[in-house]
C-alpha cells in the first residue's frame, strides 16, 4: 500500500515578519498574514495531493502571542483538513507548550475520532489501522524541556509504518535553545521508519547511515533575514516496504534572501545598485510569484568604504527604486548593510596628520566595546528607558549592544565625519 | 608631492598650454587670468590630473570628450621621483604615459599622492575666498573656541560647526528624551497607541473563556428566569381566577339554593308539554272516528243479507268450465281420428309390398314365417307377433350390419398396423447402418470450451505485440537514460547497482570544489593582472632603453676601473712610463673622458635614469609578487587538484567519470530517473512474460483439445523457445486457433448429424412396440369380430355365416321395413288413443248434463246443454263477486273500527303515563307541573354555567376549596395581590430583557472571535514600526557617536597642536594684520572653555567674537597657513592651491598675505589663482623675482 504523509513543523502561526521597515511603495499588502497563508498552503497541498496523514512537529503557535483568533484560525484550517478525510497529528513544542490559547480551542477530531493534539503527560501512539501508520509523539509540558524525551518513546509497532514525532534540538544547533536533547543514534535505535522533527528552522536530514531518516522540515515561512531561502514541508511517499521518498514542497509566501556583495568587486559605490538589479532579476525567476524580501550586504575591505557608508541611504533607496520599478510589486528591500572596512591606511596621511590623526586616535581609543559604550552611555540609558527591551537585552544581531553592531555604527559615524571634513570648500 | 608642470593639452578652452611650476627658492606661483581667462579651468585641471576627471565635467565644450587631456609632471620631494603623465576622461585606465600611449597603473600616482584623495586635497590643501569668509564667520560664531578654531583650520573645514550642528540636529530629529515629534519618539508614541489598540483587538484566552462562561451562566439564569416567569404567570392566573370567582360565587350560591328548593319538582323533558297536547288531540280524533265506522258496519251487514247466489252451479264450476273448454278439442280429435285411419291403411299396403321383397331374399325361416302369417283387416303386414319378431331380427341385423361395416375398418387396421411395424423395423435397420458410419465422430464441447475461454486470438496477439512495443519503449527509455549517465560505461544493471554518496557529502564536496575553484580563479586573475602589469613595465623599460641607451652603473664602474688601472700603471711601472708616457697620458685622458662622458650622460638623463630605476624597482617588486602569487597559485592548484582528485576518486570508485557538481547532480537525477525507468521496464517485461505464458498455455490447451500428438507438441514447443519477441509464437497460435475453429465446426456438424440419426432411430425404436401393439390389437379385434359375426349370424340363421357385403344390401331393405313397421305401430297407438278420448268425453258430458237437466228441457244434445250450463255459470259468478266485495268492505271497516278503538285506548293510556311521569294524579295538574319544571331548569342551567366557569377558574384545584379560597378574601385584596404579581412579572420581564441584551452582547462578542487577523495585522504593523524605529535608533546613535568623537577629536587636536600652531599662526596673524595684533593666546572663557584671544599692539586683548569680519578672516587665514606649515613640517608636502582669497583685503594686507604665502612656499608649493591685476602688481613689486613666479593665462 502506497501512502503519502506531510511532515511540517514550526508554523509559528501569526508570528510577524521581523525588522521590516516600511518604506514608500513597499509591497506591504504582500506580507500580510504570511504565516496564515503558508498554513493554508499546507492544507491545500495536503488536499491536492490526497495525502493520508499530516503531522506537525511542534511550535504551531508562538508562546507569547495570546490572541484566541490565532487558535481559531488554526481550528478552521484543521477542520478543512479533517473534512477532507485527512487525519492530523500535532505535538506542542517549546513555543506553544506554554501557550494557553490551545486550552480552550474547539479542535476538531480526526476522521477516526482520535484527537489532533498528542498528550504532554505521556508518549501518545496514534494507530491508523486503515493506512497502516503508527505515530508516536509527546508534546512539551513546559517551555523548557531538558529531558531526553526520545528515551520514553515505545519500540516500533510491527506491521506498521512507525513515525516518531518529536520537538528536539538533537545535539544542539547554534541559535536554538537545547531542548529535549537526544542523538540521531538514539532515534535510529527505536527502529522507526521516519522521525519527523521540529524546533530547528533549517531543514535537513540527520539520519544515521542505514537507519531511518531523521528529518527537520524547517519552518513553513521564514520570519526574518536569518531564515533565508525556501521554506515549507516534506511530502513523504511510503511504499508497501515502508521505504520513504521525501520531496520538499515550498509553502512560503514571502521568501527572505540575503545578497552579499564583495566590496572588492566594486569599482564605484553605485555599482551596488547595478549588482542588486542583476541578482534581483535572477531571484524573481527563481522565486516564482512569491514576495522576495531581500537584504543587501556589502562586505570586505575597500577604498569605497566611506563612499558606501556615506551613500548608504541613497544606495538603499536606489535598490528600493529598482525593486519598485522592476520588481513588479514582488520585491521588498529590507535593508542595506554596509559591512565594509577601509583597506590598510598606514600610508595615508589622512589619518596620520592634523585633525585626521586626532580623529584616528580617538576612534582607535573607542575600538574596544567598553570605550564606545562609555561614550554613548547617556544615550543608551535614555533609549533604554523608552525603547523595547529586546533592542538592548538580547544577545545576537537584534541587540544594539552587540559589539559588531556598535563597531558598525562607529564606522558609519567616522565615515560621516570624514565626509563632512572632506567636502570641498 | 609637488607639481613641476601642468599641461593643459586639451582642456576647457585651452589647447597645448603648459605651465611650468618647477621650484626655485620659493615655490610660489601666481597664476593670473582675467575673467573668462580659464582660471577656474586651470584649478580643475590640477585636481583632474591628480585624481581623474569627474564624469560631469564642464570642460568638454571645445574639445570632444574623448580628446580631453590634461598632463603634467609630479615630483616627490622625499624620494625625488618624478612622474610625467597624462590624464584623460573615463573610468578605467585614465592615467597614461606622457606620450598618451600606454596606461599607467593608478598605484603609481597613488604613491605621489600618499593617500590624499580629491576631497582631502581640496579641503586641506585648498583655500578659496568663500572658505576664508566661512572660516572667519565660523570663528566668530563659535565664540572663539580654540579647539574648534584649530581643528577647523587644520582640516580646512570652514563648516566644522555645521558638521557638528548637523550631527546634533540629525540626532535630535531622530530622538530626544523629551521630544514628541522626533522620529523615534513619534514611533514610540505610535507603538504605545498600537499597544492600546492591540489590547482592544487581542482576545486573550481568559476573555474567550470568560465569555463562554458568562454565556453559559446567562443561559442558566435565563432558564431559571423562565421557570420563575411561568410560576408567576400561573400564580397570576390563579389570582385573577379568584378575583373573577368573587363575582360569580353569589350567583352560583343563589342558583344552588334555588335548585335545592325545586328539588321535589320533577324534571320534565323539554317536549313534555308538546307530547301532552298531542295526546289530547289524538284522543278526540279517535273518539270521532270510532263512532263513524260503527255506522258504516251496520250498513254493510244489511247489504250482505240481501245477496244469495246458486251454490250448486258454482260448486260444479270446474266441471262445467272444463266440459265447455273440451268441446273444441273434441271436434279436432274427431277429425284427427279420421285422418289417422286413412294413413294406417296406406301404410299397411306399403309394408305388404316390402315384405314381399324381403322375403324373396330372406332366409328360408323368414320366408316361411312370413307366408304363414294371417292377414288382419286393419293390419296388412302380418300379425303383431310377426311384426315383433321382425323387429327382434331387425335389431340383430342392425348389429350384423354394424359388424359388417366394422369388418372393413378392422381389416384396414390390421393392414395399417402391419405396415407400420414393418416400416419401423426397416428404418431402424437403415439407421443402424448409417450410425455405423459415424463411429469416429468427436464431441466438440471440450474444444469449444477451450476456444471460448481463449476468445479472439487476435486480441491476445495484439496485446502481446502492444506489450512488446511497451517493453521496447521502456528499454529504449532505459537505454536513453543510461546514455545520459555521462562518464559511465557500464551496463544497466551496473548503473542501477551503484549506490551514490549521500547528498550531504556531495554538497559538501561541490561546495569545497566551488570554493577551491573560486580561490583558483581569484589567484589566476590576480596573476594575469600582475603579469600584464609586468609586461607593460618591461615594455616601458625596453622602450626607455631603446629610446636612449644610458650608461649603466656597471659601465660607469668599468670606465672608472679602466681609468684607475691606467693611473695605477703610470705610478707603478716606470718602464712603461718612459716608453709610452705619451700614450698612457692619452689613454688616461681618453679613460677620464669616457668616465666623464658617461657621468655627463647620466647627469643629463638623470630623470630617465630615475624613471628606469623606478621601473626596475617596480619590475622587481612585481616579479617577487608574481613569484609569491605563483606559489599561492600553485598551492591553490594543488588544493584544487586535491579536492578534484578526491571528487574524482569518489566517482571513479563507483565507475563514473566525475564531472562538475551540477553534472553529478544531473547524474544523480539521471540515475534516479533510470531506476524508475528500470522498475517500469521490469514491470512491463513481467507483463510481457505473462502475456507470453498465457499464449503458451492457450497453445497447450488447444493442442490437448485437438489431441495433437506429443511429438508434434515437442516440436512446436521447441519452436517457441527462440524468445519473447519471436513472431512465430503468435503465428502458431493464430494458425492453431484457426485450425481449432475449423475442427470445432466439423466436429459440431458431424456431432449434430449423428445425434439426429440417433434421435430418429430412437424415435423408431420407441414407435415399434406401439405399432406391434396396434397390430396385435387389430388382429384381436378382427378375431373378436369374427366370433361376434359368427354368433350374430347363428342368431339370425343357422346357415350363417354368409357374406358380409351381400348381407349389407339385404339389411338395407330390412331396415326400411322395420321403419315402416315402427310407424305403423305408432299410428295404431294414435288411433286407439283418439278413440278412447272421444268415448271418455261423451260419457262425462252426459253425466254432467244429467245433474242440471230439467224435466222441461227439450234439448238432448249434451254438447248444446254444456254450452247453456256454461252461460248460467257465468251469471252466478258475477253475483258471487258482488257478495265478496261487500264482505271485504265489511272486514275493512271492522278493522278500522277496531283501530279507532285501539287509538282511543292508547291515547288515554299515554295521558295516564304522562301523569305518572309528572307525578300527577289528574291530567289537569300537568300544565302547572310543566311550568314549575321549566323554572327549575332555568335555575339549573344558570347554576351549571356558573359552576362551569368556576371550575374553569379553579383550574386544577378542587372546586369547593377554590370557592372557599376565593371567598376568603375581598376583591380589593385580590386586586392588590394581582397588582403585586403583575409587578413581579414586569420585574422578571425586565430581568429577561436585561439578560437577553447581555446574552446578545456576549454572543456578539463571541461571534467577533472568529479567527480574524486584525490583532495579527496590527502586530505586523507594529513590527514594521519597530523595524523602522530600530533603523532610526541606529542612525541616532551614529549621529551621537559622530558628534561625540568629533568633539573628542577636536579636543585631542587642540591638546596635541595648540602650542606650535598658535606660535606660527601668531606670526602670520601679526603679518597679515600689519602688526596691529602682536600675540595670540588661549584663555578660559566664562563657560570654562578654552577660547582664543588676540593681543592688540595697544596691549588690549580682544576676544575672537569681538573681532571685525576682516580681522576674523585674517585670523582664519593665519591659522590655516600655520596649520599647513605645521603639518608639512611633520608630514606630507602637497601643493597649496589658493583661489583668489585675498580680494577683500586692502593693499597692505594683501601684500602682507602675499609675503606670508611666499614665506610658506619656502616649505611647500603655493599656487595662487587670481583675476586681480593689482595682486600681480603687488607681487611683482613687493616680492623678489625669486619669491614668486607669475603666470599669465589667456594672454
Amino acid at each position: 500500500m502506497n501512502r503519502k504523509i506531510i511532515h511540517a513543523a514550526d508554523v509559528h502561526l501569526d508570528s510577524p515578519l521581523q525588522k521590516l521597515s516600511h518604506y514608500e511603495g513597499a509591497p506591504a499588502g504582500q506580507i500580510r498574514r504570511a504565516s496564515r497563508i503558508a498554513l493554508s498552503n499546507l492544507v491545500d497541498l495536503a488536499i491536492e495531493q490526497s495525502v493520508d496523514l499530516v503531522v506537525i512537529a511542534g511550535d504551531l503557535f508562538d508562546g507569547d502571542w495570546p490572541d484566541q483568533n490565532t487558535g481559531l484560525f488554526f481550528v478552521k484550517e484543521a477542520s478543512r483538513l479533517v473534512a477532507a478525510g485527512i487525519p492530523l497529528v500535532v505535538i506542542r513544542g517549546n513555543h506553544d507548550a506554554a501557550n494557553i490559547i490551545t486550552r480552550t480551542l474547539p479542535l476538531p477530531r480526526n476522521p477516526d475520532g482520535s484527537e489532533v493534539m498528542l498528550s504532554a503527560s505521556k508518549v501518545d501512539s496514534r494507530i491508523f489501522e486503515s493506512i497502516g501508520i503508527a505515530v508516536h509523539g509527546k508534546s512539551f509540558l513546559n517551555r523548557v524541556e531538558k529531558e531526553n524525551l526520545a528515551l520514553s518513546y515505545p519500540p516500533a509497532l510491527g506491521g506498521f509504518f512507525n513515525l516518531g514525532l518529536l520537538h528536539t534540538s538533537l545535539g544542539g544547533f547554534e541559535g536554538h535553545d537545547p531542548y529535549a536533547p537526544c542523538t540521531p543514534r538514539e532515534l535510529a535505535d527505536k527502529n522507526y521508519d521516519y522521525w519527523a522533527l521540529g524546533h530547528i528552522h533549517q531543514r535537513g536530514n540527520h539520519e544515521v547511515d542505514g537507519a531511518a531518516p531523521v528529518v527537520y522540515s524547517g519552518n513553513i515561512q521564514g520570519r526574518h533575514i536569518r531564515e533565508c531561502g525556501p521554506k515549507g514541508c516534506y511530502l513523504i511517499e511510503v511504499n508497501d516496504r515502508q521505504e520513504t521518498k521525501m520531496t520538499f514542497k515550498p509553502l512560503d509566501v514571502v521568501r527572505w534572501e540575503k545578497f552579499s556583495i564583495d566590496a572588492e568587486d566594486l569599482s564605484h559605490h553605485e555599482e551596488v545598485v547595478d549588482k542588486f538589479q542583476g541578482w534581483m532579476s535572477d531571484k524573481l525567476i527563481e522565486n516564482e510569484s512569491r514576495l522576495l524580501v531581500s537584504r543587501v550586504e556589502v562586505r570586505g575591505a575597500t577604498t569605497l568604504n566611506s563612499a558606501l557608508r556615506q551613500n548608504r541611504e541613497s544606495l538603499l533607496n536606489g535598490c528600493r527604486s529598482v525593486a519598485l520599478g522592476q520588481g513588479a510589486d514582488q520585491v521588498w528591500v529590507e535593508n542595506l548593510k554596509i559591512r565594509t572596512v577601509d583597506p590598510a591606511r598606514e600610508n595615508s596621511i589622512q589619518d596620520q596628520e592634523g585633525p585626521f590623526a586626532s580623529l584616528s586616535a580617538v576612534i582607535h581609543e573607542l575600538s574596544d566595546q567598553g570605550g564606545l559604550l562609555d561614550l554613548i552611555s547617556d544615550e543608551i540609558d535614555q533609549l533604554k528607558k523608552k525603547m523595547p527591551h529586546d533592542l538592548f537585552d538580547n544577545a545576537g544581531e537584534s541587540s544594539l549592544l552587540d559589539q559588531a553592531i556598535l563597531q558598525d555604527l562607529l564606522a558609519s559615524a567616522t565615515a560621516e565625519i570624514r565626509s563632512g571634513m572632506s567636502k570641498a570648500e | 608631492m609637488l607639481l613641476a608642470r601642468l599641461d593643459l593639452r586639451a582642456f576647457g578652452k585651452f589647447t597645448d598650454v603648459s605651465l611650468d611650476l618647477s621650484a626655485r627658492d620659493r615655490n610660489f606661483h601666481l597664476i593670473y587670468g582675467p575673467n573668462e581667462a580659464g582660471k577656474s579651468t586651470s584649478l580643475r585641471a590640477i585636481a583632474s590630473l591628480l585624481f581623474g576627471m569627474e564624469s560631469n565635467t564642464d570642460d568638454c565644450f571645445q574639445h570632444r570628450p574623448t580628446d580631453i587631456r590634461v598632463g603634467g609632471v609630479l615630483f616627490d620631494v622625499n624620494s625625488g621621483n618624478r612622474l610625467e603623465c597624462v590624464r584623460r576622461r573615463g573610468r578605467k585606465q585614465t592615467l597614461r604615459d606622457s606620450e598618451d600611449r600606454d596606461p599607467i597603473d593608478p598605484a603609481t600616482i597613488g604613491k605621489f599622492l600618499d593617500g590624499v584623495n580629491r576631497e582631502t586635497f581640496q579641503t586641506r590643501f585648498g583655500l578659496s575666498y568663500e572658505a576664508l569668509v566661512e572660516g572667519g564667520q565660523a570663528i566668530v560664531r563659535g565664540g572663539g573656541d580654540l579647539g574648534e578654531i584649530l581643528f577647523a583650520a587644520g582640516a580646512g573645514v570652514g563648516q566644522l560647526r555645521k558638521i557638528q550642528d548637523s550631527f546634533e540636529s540629525n540626532a535630535n530629529a531622530l530622538f530626544s528624551p523629551r521630544a514628541t515629534k522626533a522620529e523615534v519618539n513619534a514611533a514610540l508614541k505610535q507603538l504605545e497607541d498600537d499597544r492600546k489598540r492591540m489590547k482592544e483587538l487581542l482576545v486573550p484566552n481568559t476573555t474567550y473563556e470568560r465569555l463562554k462562561r458568562e454565556l453559559a451562566e446567562h443561559q442558566a439564569a435565563e432558564e431559571n428566569r423562565k421557570e420563575r416567569k411561568h410560576a408567576s404567570m400561573r400564580k397570576l392566573d390563579h389570582l385573577k381566577a379568584c378575583r373573577k370567582a368573587v363575582d360569580l360565587i353569589p350567583s352560583w350560591k343563589q342558583a344552588k339554593e334555588q335548585l335545592a328548593e325545586y328539588d321535589s319538582v320533577p324534571d320534565l323533558s323539554d317536549d313534555f308539554m308538546v307530547r301532552r297536547h298531542g295526546l289530547q288531540t289524538e284522543l278526540q280524533i279517535a273518539k270521532a272516528q270510532e263512532s263513524k265506522l260503527k255506522e258504516q258496519l251496520i250498513t254493510l251487514q244489511q247489504r250482505l243479507e240481501r245477496t244469495n247466489p246458486d251454490d250448486m252451479l258454482l260448486q260444479h264450476d270446474l266441471e262445467i268450465t272444463r266440459a265447455f273448454q273440451i268441446l273444441a278439442v273434441h271436434e279436432k280429435s274427431e277429425k284427427q281420428l279420421i285422418n289417422s285411419r286413412r294413413e294406417m291403411k296406406a301404410l299397411n299396403s306399403k309394408v305388404e309390398k316390402i315384405l314381399k321383397d324381403v322375403t324373396v331374399n330372406a332366409p328360408n325361416e323368414w320366408v316361411r314365417s312370413a307366408n304363414t302369417e294371417d292377414a288382419d283387416e286393419d293390419w296388412a303386414g302380418g300379425s303383431p307377433d310377426e311384426c315383433e319378431r321382425i323387429r327382434v331380427n331387425a335389431s340383430l341385423l342392425l348389429h350384423m350390419r354394424d359388424l359388417a361395416q366394422q369388418h372393413k375398418t378392422l381389416a384396414k387396421r390390421v393392414r395399417d398396423s402391419n405396415d407400420l411395424t414393418d416400416v419401423c423395423r426397416r428404418k431402424i435397420s437403415e439407421y443402424d447402418k448409417e450410425l455405423a458410419g459415424f463411429s469416429n465422430a468427436l464431441d466438440p464441447s471440450s474444444l469449444s470450451l477451450v476456444l471460448e475461454s481463449i476468445g479472439k486470438p487476435e486480441l491476445h496477439v495484439d496485446a502481446l505485440n502492444r506489450q512488446r512495443e511497451v517493453c521496447e519503449k521502456s528499454k529504449r527509455l532505459c537505454r536513453g537514460a543510461l546514455s545520459e549517465l555521462t562518464g559511465f560505461s557500464g551496463d544497466l544493471d551496473a548503473a542501477l547497482a551503484i549506490a551514490l554518496p549521500s547528498q550531504d557529502r556531495i554538497n559538501k564536496m561541490t561546495q569545497a570544489i566551488g570554493n577551491s575553484e573560486e580561490r583558483l580563479r581569484v589567484r589566476m586573475s590576480a596573476q594575469e593582472q600582475k603579469s600584464e602589469q609586468l609586461q607593460q613595465l618591461l615594455q616601458e623599460l625596453e622602450t626607455l632603453v631603446e629610446n636612449k641607451s644610458l650608461p649603466s652603473d656597471r659601465e660607469v664602474a668599468q670606465a672608472r676601473s679602466e681609468r684607475d688601472e691606467i693611473v695605477s700603471s703610470m705610478t707603478t711601472s716606470p718602464l712603461t712610463r718612459t716608453i709610452g708616457e705619451a700614450d698612457l697620458v692619452n689613454k688616461l685622458g681618453q679613460a677620464i673622458k669616457k668616465v666623464d662622458d658617461l657621468l655627463d650622460q647620466r647627469f643629463v638623463n638623470a630623470e630617465q635614469i630615475l624613471t628606469r630605476n623606478s621601473l626596475e624597482r617596480r619590475r622587481n617588486r612585481l616579479q617577487s609578487e608574481l613569484e609569491e602569487d605563483r606559489k599561492k597559485l600553485n598551492e591553490a592548484q594543488a588544493a584544487h587538484q586535491k579536492v578534484m582528485a578526491e571528487w574524482e576518486t569518489l566517482w571513479t570508485d563507483l565507475g563514473i567519470v566525475a564531472g562538475s557538481g551540477s553534472d553529478m547532480e544531473r547524474w544523480r537525477d539521471s540515475q534516479q530517473k533510470l531506476r524508475l525507468l528500470a522498475d517500469e521496464m521490469a514491470t512491463e517485461e513481467r507483463r510481457l512474460h505473462q502475456f507470453y505464458a498465457d499464449i503458451k498455455r492457450d497453445i497447450d490447451r488447444l493442442r490437448e483439445a485437438l489431441d495433437i500428438a506429443d511429438d508434434e507438441v515437442v516440436d512446436q514447443r521447441e519452436s517457441l523457445q527462440p524468445g519473447l519477441f519471436d513472431p512465430r509464437v503468435e503465428d502458431q497460435f493464430i494458425s492453431l486457433c484457426d485450425h481449432a475453429s475449423e475442427e470445432k465446426s466439423n466436429r459440431e456438424f458431424r456431432w449434430r448429424e449423428m445425434q439426429l440419426l440417433r434421435q430418429k432411430r430412437l424415435d423408431q425404436v420407441n414407435q415399434l412396440p406401439e405399432a406391434e401393439v396396434q397390430h396385435q390389437s387389430a388382429m384381436q379385434d378382427l378375431q373378436k369380430w369374427g366370433e361376434d359375426w359368427k354368433r350374430t349370424g347363428v342368431a339370425i340363421s343357422a346357415n350363417t355365416p354368409f357374406d358380409a357385403a351381400a348381407t349389407l344390401v339385404w339389411l338395407e331393405d330390412l331396415s326400411e321395413l322395420n321403419q315402416l313397421l315402427s310407424r305403423r305401430d305408432e299410428l295404431a297407438q294414435v288411433i286407439r288413443d283418439l278413440q278412447e278420448d272421444q268415448d271418455s268425453f261423451l260419457h262425462s258430458t252426459s253425466k254432467l248434463v244429467g245433474i242440471f237437466q230439467n224435466e222441461n228441457e227439450t234439448e238432448a244434445n249434451p254438447l248444446v246443454l254444456v254450452q247453456k250450463l256454461y252461460q248460467r255459470l257465468q251469471s252466478e259468478k258475477e253475483l258471487q263477486q258482488v257478495l265478496k266485495r261487500c264482505e271485504e268492505e265489511l272486514r275493512e271497516t271492522s278493522a278500522k273500527h277496531a283501530d279507532a278503538e285501539t287509538q282511543l285506548v292508547v291515547a288515554t293510556n299515554s295521558l295516564k303515563q304522562l301523569c305518572i311521569e309528572a307525578g300527577a294524579e289528574q291530567i289537569s295538574e300537568l300544565p302547572e307541573l310543566e311550568n314549575q319544571s321549566r323554572v327549575k331548569k332555568e335555575w339549573l342551567a344558570k347554576f351549571e354555567t356558573l359552576n362551569e366557569q368556576l371550575i374553569q377558574l379553579s383550574i386544577e384545584s378542587d372546586l369547593d376549596t377554590f370557592v372557599y379560597e376565593a371567598s376568603s378574601q375581598s376583591m380589593s385584596i385580590w386586586d392588590t395581590e394581582i397588582e403585586q404579581e403583575e409587578l413581579q412579572q414586569q420585574k422578571i420581564a425586565m430581568e429577561h430583557e436585561e439578560a437577553f441584551r447581555a446574552i446578545g452582547a456576549v454572543e456578539n462578542e463571541l461571534s467577533k472571535i472568529d479567527g480574524d487577523a486584525k490583532a495579527f495585522d496590527l502586530r505586523q504593523q507594529m513590527e514594521m514600526v519597530t523595524g523602522k524605529m530600530r533603523d532610526d535608533v541606529e542612525l541616532y546613535l551614529v549621529n551621537r557617536i559622530g558628534y561625540k568623537i568629533l568633539q573628542r577629536a577636536i579636543e585631542h587636536y587642540r591638546n596635541e597642536n595648540q602650542s606650535p600652531v598658535l606660535t606660527i599662526a601668531q606670526h602670520y596673524f601679526c603679518e597679515l594684520t600689519c602688526g596691529e595684533y602682536v600675540e595670540l593666546r588661549p584663555d578660559y572663557d566664562s563657560a570654562g572653555k578654552v577660547a582664543l584671544q588676540a593681543l592688540h599692539r595697544t596691549g588690549d586683548t580682544k576676544l575672537v567674537k569681538e573681532m571685525s569680519t576682516g580681522t576674523a578672516d585674517s585670523l582664519y587665514l593665519a591659522l590655516r597657513l600655520a596649520s599647513l606649515q605645521h603639518q608639512m613640517e611633520h608630514g606630507t608636502t602637497m601643493p597649496v592651491v589658493i583661489d583668489d582669497c585675498l580680494i577683500q583685503l586692502d593693499d597692505d594686507r594683501s601684500m602682507a598675505a602675499l609675503r606670508a604665502l611666499s614665506e610658506l612656499s619656502a616649505k611647500t608649493q603655493v599656487i595662487l589663482f587670481t583675476h586681480h591685476q593689482h595682486l600681480v602688481d603687488l607681487a611683482t613689486s613687493g616680492l623678489g623675482a625669486d619669491d614668486v613666479k607669475v603666470h599669465q593665462l589667456g594672454a
